[in-house]
């Protein structure tokens, strides 16, 4: 079994002209675990993860496998698989020919070939010329490229781009399986969501800077959690969180204890004799909280010297982001209630929307990735409340949720035309990915009380830990 | 990760697709015709064979041969050019540098792979452009009562010349596909300089006096004094300058593949690859 290698970056920088495109980026990925390297196109993860593999100098620092810069390997192909884009290949040779002449380069048996072709399911079309292949094959090809040499280290660039959702799920579970088997591997990834069913530790990286570098577990902090709880005698559990001395709101559709732990108030209803209907521990949305470090919005204590503050989230240049805010601001023209209302609604608000989103088009699908996030954005809010643009946030958005479901209309399909008229290679690839879940888990069972939501909260991470 | 290894690999990636036999099909229709159409035309004309041919100057029989057999080279010397400029031009082209120089990081023993796997390809083309050119000339030569001189050692010797000149021209290629990387770009100059370019300073040169001494030394004329005789030399008004030494021919082609190659290695080879 080949080992596992350290991948040490060490004040790794790099100057494209007047662009800096990696800044003074240290980190460490360890082996046993897939590492998760996030950030939004253009952050830089692509340019580290060439000078990773020797491809790209860097303009300052070192980065190295096992204490080797790779060009020192002896044996690349042996320690390190690498997936870069999907296009590396002479579309008239065919996939077999195009492995035997890296394996060759690599001084590996010709079985190798094989071996790799069906490790990734490409076997029956190995003869086939690369250029009839389907983007999901190619994606296939350059992962059995990576895999030819049995490395103890996989690096990969965006792998779920072009894959379908089975596909997705396959690479997951290699993924992991590899780590299981002791080798490091890293993976980097536009979308948190992409990623967090996967990974066990995470680089986030924006503008060139490392702003986080850690576990999943790190990422959120335990105080921004609530407790979700509702009764069908709901005035009877207002009155036993009352009486255990446990703050709560009212909302349309529970009661919303924040940082209590959920036995507490179970407890308290058992004391007082109340059956629950619902009994629910909330967090803010993962993918929240990573647009909220990638903006700057967010510090982690993770990464010193990333501190500049962007308390205007309009400013932010991620692409990803942009959708998002547009919506905010639209939103906000209809907006109204007061702060409190807004997290009321809003933490419960995503079971709202999703029965109208339903609908299932394309469009739609791409606007609830983008509306998931601006919907969850409410529940860290509390822990917000010294950002006053935060706060607007959560007034816009959240009100006209509750309005809109009651009209029977999505609150978004104005939106339709502008932000997300033209579609992304990441937006093609996150509606995959999303739509993965539907196959998936087609009823998971305790996510949520209504069955509608469940997926929703899986896919942008509202209840994950 | 070694030369060997390195060249394997350079060896599949040329083999495993249809470039080089593609281009090694229109290589063997290009030169045999010409060489058939020539050997034809000469030798009738050098026979009398062709009508009004009694009253023009007769081509003497002598040396006809060789000339035809050159053609070989001297009209087939742009298809080494142009495999050893594709060798390198479609790894920029379909972005196969990356996995090249992950497979590979040391990117010199890349080259030098190319180098000896150049050297192959241009062996093979040389002997097949030579059964190509022979082939058909000889059979005219032998139709019209002609030698075809394939006794001769000398003409064995330029046929060694010939697998030379081919394999030369094949490190010009590298050298140009990687200083230029554009695969478009790289073909266009390649058949710009080798057909119009230098085919017309030769031909002025002609006309113009001293201007040979500097001509000379450009690649094709380099290259038809390497190989030692040449269709246009044959064609053209002899101009009384003195012809470089088969071995000076032979110097400014391997000085044109150093020169390019380094050039290449030195400005774009070392890049970063994204």
């Amino acid at each position: 079994m080949p080992e596992g290698q350290v991948l040490e970056f060490a004040g790794l920088s790099k100057r494209f002209g007047s662009v800096l495109a990696v800044d003074d980026l240290t980190a460490r990925v360890e082996p046993g675990m897939v590492t998760g390297f996030l950030g939004p196109n253009g952050a830089g993860k692509t340019t580290t993860l060439r000078m990773l593999l020797g491809l790209v100098r860097p303009t300052a620092g070192r980065v190295t496998i096992g204490g080797v810069p790779y060009a020192k390997l002896d044996r690349p192909m042996q320690t390190v698989g690498a997936v870069l884009e999907a296009s590396s290949f002479h579309p008239g040779r065919s996939a077999a020919d195009h492995l035997r002449v890296y394996a060759r380069a690599a001084g590996l048996a010709s079985s190798r070939v094989d071996d790799a072709l069906g490790t990734v399911g490409l076997a029956d079309v190995a003869g086939r010329k690369i250029g009839g292949y389907s983007l999901g094959m190619r994606q296939r090809l350059g992962l059995a490229v990576a895999l030819l040499g049995d490395p103890g280290v996989l690096v990969l660039d965006e792998p779920a781009n072009g894959l379908d959702p089975e596909g997705i799920t396959w690479m997951r579970g290699l993924l992991r399986e590899l780590a299981r088997q002791g080798r490091t591997v890293l993976v980097s990834s536009h979308l948190l969501a992409e990623v967090q069913q996967t990974v066990d530790s995470l680089l986030i990286i924006a503008q060139g800077r490392l702003v986080f570098h850690g576990g999943m577990d790190e990422l959120s902090d335990p105080s921004e959690f609530a407790t979700v709880a509702d009764s069908p005698d709901r005035t009877g559990l207002a009155a036993a969180l009352a009486a255990a001395g446990i703050g709560f709101e009212i909302l349309r559709s529970g009661l919303t204890i924040r940082g209590a732990d959920p036995v507490l108030v179970g407890e308290a209803a058992v004391r007082a004799g109340v059956p629950l209907s619902l009994l629910q521990r909330r967090g803010p949305a993962l993918e929240d909280i990573f647009f909220d470090l990638v903006n700057g919005l967010r510090v982690h204590a993770s990464a010193e010297g990333a501190q500049e503050q962007a308390p205007e989230p309009e400013g932010a240049e991620a692409a990803e982001v942009e959708p998002t805010e547009e919506q905010t601001t639209e939103e906000q023209t209809t907006g109204g209630g007061t702060s409190g209302a807004a997290f009321a609604v809003a933490a419960t608000g995503v079971i709202d929307i999703v029965p109208v989103e339903e609908a299932d088009s394309l469009q739609d699908e791409d606007e609830r990735v983008f509306a998931m996030p601006a919907g969850h954005a409410d529940e860290a809010a509390p822990e917000d409340e010294d950002e006053p643009q935060s706060a607007d946030e959560d007034d816009a958005v959240a009100a006209p949720v509750e309005e809109d479901v009651v009209a029977g209309e999505p609150d978004h399909l104005p939106d339709d035309d502008d932000p997300h008229a033209t579609k992304t290679d990441s937006d093609v690839a996150a509606d995959e990915f999303f739509s993965s879940y539907d196959h998936e888990n087609p009823a998971p069972p305790d996510e949520d009380a209504v069955p509608a939501a469940s997926d929703t909260d899986t896919r942008d991470g509202g209840d994950v830990r | 990760m070694s030369l060997a290894a390195a060249t394997r690999s350079e060896s599949t990636k040329l083999f495993t697709t249809a470039m080089w036999w593609i281009l090694a099909v229109v290589l063997v229709v290009y030169i045999g015709v010409t060489a058939a159409g020539l050997g034809f035309v000469f030798a009738a004309s050098s026979t009398g064979a062709l009508p009004g041919s009694g009253q023009s100057a007769q081509l003497p029989t002598e040396g006809i041969a060789v000339i035809l057999y050159s053609i070989a080279a001297s009209i087939g010397y742009v298809f080494p050019l142009l495999i050893g400029t594709l060798m390198v031009t479609s790894e920029f082209r379909h972005q196969t540098l990356t996995p090249t120089f992950l497979a590979t990081p040391r990117r010199g023993l890349v080259l030098w792979a190319k180098v000896l796997v150049g050297v192959g390809v241009g062996v093979l083309y040389a002997v097949v452009a030579l059964i190509s050119s022979v082939g058909p000339a000889a059979g005219f030569l032998t139709g019209f009562g002609i030698q075809t001189e394939l006794t001769s050692s000398d003409t064995w010797a330029m046929f060694g010349r010939i697998v030379i000149a081919f394999a030369l021209w094949v490190l010009i290629g590298i050298g140009v596909g990687a200083l230029v990387r554009n695969q478009v770009a790289a073909v266009v100059a390649v058949l710009a300089f080798t057909q119009f370019i230098e085919p017309i300073a030769r031909v002025a040169a002609s006309f113009v006096r001293g201007m040979d001494t500097v001509t000379q030394y450009l690649p094709g004329a380099s290259s038809d004094a390497l190989v030692g005789t040449s269709i246009y030399a044959a064609m053209g008004p002899s101009t009384g300058a003195h012809p470089l030494e088969w071995w000076v021919g032979g110097l400014v082609l391997l000085g044109y593949a150093v020169v390019l190659m380094i050039l290449g290695h030195v400005t774009s080879w070392r890049r970063d690859v994204s």
